[in-house]
Parts: C-alpha cells; structure tokens; sequence
C-alpha cells in the first residue's frame, strides 16, 4: 500500500493571553492509500488540532515552531506546510476534504443546500477539468450526490435551507458535500457524535460505503469507541497531543498496551452490565505547563522515574503494534 | 413516586405538539428508573413536566402519596426542596457570574439544610462529597472542566437533602472517564441518602449498568418497560431492538447480546405529523396491516415486562 498521507514530529502552539498553549508535542502518523484510518482519544487531546494542521486550516493564532525536528506533513509527496494558498486550494478542491463534528455549524444557514452545495461541485470540477461545468450538469450531479448519501426527496431538499432539515439530514449533506471534493481523503471529525444511535449507525455505514466504492482513504475521529471498531483497518489512540498507540483495530481492542488505553477502555460501560467501572483518575494536561517527560505520568498508575523526565519513543511491540511508553522497552 | 397518564402538548404555528401524550410509571424508593429514547421523543419533557417547570397539559404526578401542584410556584418549599434535578450541559445550566461557593451557598440558604451560621463550612463539606478540593469555592464556572462542573450541579441538587433528583443526560456532555466518575458519585449518594433517580439518557451501554428499570419512550409515548436485564436480554419492543443494535461497542462479548443485526432506517418524525396508528409503524421492520391504523395498547408480555406493540396482543 502506498503512503497517502505521512505526519511527522508535528508540533502546534496556540499563542493565548497569559502564554502559549503547547498542545501537539510531536505527532506522528501514517495513512496508507483506501486505508481506514481510526483516532480514538478524550475531549482537548488534540484530535481536531492535528486535522485542521493537515488541512491548514488551523486558527490565525496558531504557531507551528520551525525549530527542530523539524514539523511535516507530506500528502501525495508534497509538503503541505510550505505550499502556497493556490496549491493548497488545489489540494482542497480536488482531492481532500473535511466532515466537521456540528453539521449545524458548518453550513451556511443564509443559503439553500443546493446553492451551497453546487458550488462546491463548480469548483471542485473546474480544478478538475480546467472548465466550469455547465449550470444544468452541476445540477444533476447534485441530485445524484443527494441520493447516493440516501436523502429521500432530493428536489425538494436542494431548495431547503439548512435550518429546515433534521440533524441526521444536514450532517447527511456536509457528507455529500465532503464526498464530492475528497476523492483521495476524506477526514470525518465525529460525524455521528451529535446525532442518535440510530442515526448515527445509518451515518457511518453510508460512510463505510462511500469510501469503499471510490477507494478513498478516510480518517475517522470520534471519542465513542465503538464506532471506530466497526470502521478502521488501523486505530491510532492520542494522549496529550502525541500518539501513544497504534495497531490494527481489532488489535488495539482486544489487547491495548498503553496504561492510557486501557483505562479508556475499562471506563466505558459495558452492554453486558458489571457495574460502573472506574474512571482515569486526574484530568487532561494543562497546555501552558505540559508535564515534562510523558505527558500521561501524572494520571498514570505504572510511572516509573523516567516517565517524568524523558518522552518515551514509540516502542514496536509487534509487526504492526507501536506504542509510545516506557514499560514496553526491550 | 408515581405518573399517571402524564400529558404535555405545545401549541406552535404549525401546529399542536404532543410532547408527552400519557406516559405512566412509578418509582420506587432507592431505586434508579432509566427513560430512553431519541431526541424529540419527549424525555425531557418528562423530566421538567416533572419538575414543574412545564404545568401538565393534564395527568399528574404522585410523590410520597401527595398529588403535586401542577405548578412550581405553587408548591411548598418543603416539597421543592424534596425533588431536585441536574441537567444536562453543566455548562449552561451553572451560573457563569457566580463563584462555586456562591452557586452551593444559595440552597443552602433558601432551604436551611445547614445548621450553623458559616456557610462556608457547608460549601466546603458539598464540595468534599463530590471529591473537589476546598480550594474550588473560589473559582467559576468557567476555570473547571466539564466533569467539575458536572460535579458542582450535583453538589447543587444534594445541598437540600431531597428525596428524589431528576438527572436529565447528566453525563452526555462528558468524555467515558469523567463520565465514569461522575456515575459512581451518583450511585454513592443514591445508597447514603437512599435517594430516587429518574435517569433520562439516550446511552444504553450506560442504563444497563445504572437503573433497575428502564422505559423506552418513542414519540411522547412509553413502547416497553422491563427490569434492565431483561430489557437487554429479551427486548420486545421492534424499536428497542433496533436501538439495541445499532449500538457501537468494544468487546465481542457485548456483540453477542445484541439481537441479531436489525438494520435501522428512517428517522424520528417531527411530533407536529405523528403517524397513525403506532407511531413507529412506518420505521418497523415488522409492521403489520393493523400497525397503520390502529395504536397498539399497553400489554404484560411477561411479568413486569410490558410492552406496546400489535405483535403482543394476540
């Protein structure tokens, strides 16, 4: 498999009153092409952050430190941090795209869906193409995006305004939008987090779907658990604004190693009853003064001396298992 | 506690909602009642029906063998004192200008819970049950994270001593961990002060391992009410079982208790068109003739374990 997607030593800051918000301390990742990628971690470990650097779309007080080792994020061979805006708009356009955790938020709620959304096929196919296509023809591939993420009635919701559909609906139209633009990789930020359980079960499988028939790479976030299990190939599980561990899904869920993983894990509820198990003790690191070292050693019931002062590397446990703490060095 | 034939409708331009269209049930002392359902199926309702936040359109609630006023200003101040509720964006539902001490000072005061003249030893003595150093008083809404604050609004609801609190998502807003230790403060204070809950969430994994009974609310309506257990182990109810198995879950274990993949498809009607006859009929994978024109009615399909569905009334 080819490598589509490739983050290295990705740092970010946040320059807030009062200091700068340390909050990606080196990430590292890998997405391979038609690969399914999941991202499991708590609420401010920087999931989104690390996305929106991809992206480039972080806010305009972010700082991405030039010191080294170096921060890269090279996609299709580029080098995403130092392309400029007419490339990254190409890269946009045409190939990359982003489903964002609120649909409510992210459409424009002055303009009809279809407006919104035949714009973004104009553009999208013009890059493509190198012509506008013409106003019938963005049309008609409208209405087939509509049907295919299964809206009913896709005449009539062209004409709607975002604020006259239900939840489920508008998120299903941030999925049509993202789908026409991501033919390479489509990044999903908790698109079922806002919806119910039955809604968000059709969400995810309309998207286990759509990106099996294009052969597209998704990259799915979410804090729920269970909806990473019945998706990706590949689970990555962020701390603190680092990965602490990677494996092939089923891998990560029947034997995560990290102490961050597995008390996850053992704080989730279960079907299958046996009480309320015990949370992670402690909370999220504070970003203006991360701990030295690891930055889950203060919560963590294994720290050992070193924890506290150096970061730990990611140790390879098996061919395709890493995971970044001490307890696993040979 | 006890509901009987509970209604709530609003009137809006386009028309009457029928948020709660009878809902009956009981709770006993000590014990955890769970309502699930979607949103817009009208649990919320429900909970501030109960509070009187909301007068119902008619029925009525039953506390400690007391019809309550349809109002919460008419009730005493002895009987507000006895229902509590926690909402659920601690967020929005804790005052942002008020310091913590301020924010557990007031009940305090309001009801006299606190025998003494130092507030503040109350303040600090709640903050110490819901395992916040006494350092906290001081700080605001805003300078907690949101399992804090969640903890604060329960601190809140137990600084009157009540009998019963009404816990509506109070956990939906947080991450699994500080929703793991939010859910054990709960069960800690429901067996000290051998409280009642009405748990409202929309989390089964999370209701199986808190309420000993549990009803499913679709539409303003109650489709089946069974002891947790069984709910999970022999759901009725078409509906609950595809609520049960569109759940995502993490161990193989959990996958084997689902009931066999029922694929979910449709969504929640809006409350102003509700469907004839069983209002679930047209996302039913099992719907009959009848289903379209009649409303099934409430049956016993096993003990303590009722359910409204046509498929049960034979």
């Amino acid at each position: 498999m080819d490598t589509l997607l490739e983050v290295a030593n990705l740092r970010v800051n946040f320059r807030v009153y009062g200091g700068v918000l340390k909050v990606l301390d080196g990430v590292n990742f890998k997405v391979g092409e038609g690969e399914k990628i999941g991202l499991l971690g708590e609420t401010g470990c920087g999931k989104t952050t690390t996305m929106k650097a991809v992206m480039r779309i972080l806010a305009s007080n972010a700082i991405i430190p030039m010191s080294s080792p170096r921060s890269t994020i090279f996609y299709q061979k580029k080098d995403v941090l130092s392309l400029g805006i007419r490339q990254l708009q190409r890269i946009r356009r045409s190939s990359m795209s982003m489903i964002f955790q609120d649909p409510t938020a992210s459409l424009n709620p002055v303009f009809k869906v279809g407006t919104q959304l035949m714009d973004v096929i104009k553009y999208s196919e013009s890059e493509i193409s190198g012509k506008s296509p013409s106003k019938e023809e963005t049309r008609q591939r409208a209405l087939n995006i509509l049907k295919e993420v299964a809206l009913p009635d896709p005449e009539r919701i062209m004409e709607n305004y975002p604020i006259q559909l239900s939840g489920g609906m508008r998120q299903r139209v941030c999925i049509a939008m993202a789908l026409v633009s991501a033919r390479t990789l489509l990044i999903a930020d908790e698109p079922g987090t806002s919806l119910d359980v039955t809604i968000q079960d059709q969400i995810l499988r309309l998207l286990k779907e759509s990106v099996e028939d294009r052969g597209t790479s998704i990259i799915l976030i979410s804090h729920a658990l269970g909806t990473v299990k019945g998706l990706a190939d590949r689970t990555y599980v962020m701390y603190g604004g680092s990965m602490v561990e990677v494996a092939r899904t089923e891998d990560v869920f029947s034997k995560p190693l990290h102490p961050y993983t597995q008390g996850l894990f053992k704080a989730v509820p279960k079907l299958t009853g046996g009480g309320i198990p015990e949370g992670i003790q402690g909370k999220v690191p504070d970003y203006l003064n991360p701990p030295r070292g690891c930055r889950f050693s203060p919560r963590c019931t294994h720290t050992m001396g070193i924890c506290e002062k150096n970061l730990p590397p990611s140790f390879r446990v098996d061919e395709s298992h890493e995971v970044a703490c001490f307890l696993y060095k040979e | 506690m006890s509901v009987k034939n509970l209604k709530r409708h609003f009137s809006t331009p386009s028309g009457k909602v029928k948020a709660v269209d009878g809902i009956s049930f009981s709770v006993a002392r000590e014990e955890t009642f769970g309502i699930v359902g979607e949103s817009g199926s009208g649990k919320s309702t429900v909970a501030y029906t109960i509070m009187g936040i909301y007068p119902p359109t008619s029925g009525e609630v039953i506390f400690k063998g007391v019809k309550l006023d349809k109002s919460i200003k008419k009730r005493s101040r002895s009987l507000r004192k006895e229902l509590q509720i926690v909402f659920q964006d601690p967020g929005s539902s804790l005052n942002p200008k008020r310091s913590v001490e301020q924010i557990l000072e007031l009940p305090l005061k309001v009801h006299g819970t606190f025998k003494g003249s130092d507030y503040r030893t109350g303040v600090e003595e709640l903050l110490r049950m819901v395992e916040l150093p006494a350092h906290y008083k001081d700080r605001y809404p805003r300078e907690l994270g949101g399992g804090e604050k969640q903890a604060v609004a329960v601190a809140r609801a137990i600084a009157t001593y009540p009998s019963l609190i009404v816990l509506d998502e109070p956990t939906s807003a947080l991450d699994v961990s500080a929703q793991a230790k939010v859910i054990r403060m709960l069960i800690q204070f429901q067996k000290k002060f051998h409280l009642s809950y009405v748990f409202i969430t929309h989390n089964l994994s999370l209701m199986r391992n808190v309420a000993s009974r549990v009803a499913i609310m679709y539409l303003g309506k109650v489709c089946e009410v069974a002891s947790a257990p069984e709910f999970f182990t022999n759901p009725l109810h078409p509906y609950t079982r595809m609520l049960l198995s569109a759940i995502p879950v993490i161990t193989s274990e959990e996958e084997n208790i689902k009931p066999r993949k029922v694929t979910s498809i449709g969504e929640i009607p809006s409350p102003v068109n509700v469907p004839s006859g069983c209002s679930f009929h047209p996302r039913c994978h099992r719907r009959m003739e009848i289903c379209a024109r009649v409303d099934p009615v409430i049956v016993e399909a096993e003990k303590g374990h009722t359910v409204r569905c046509h498929l049960y009334n034979s």
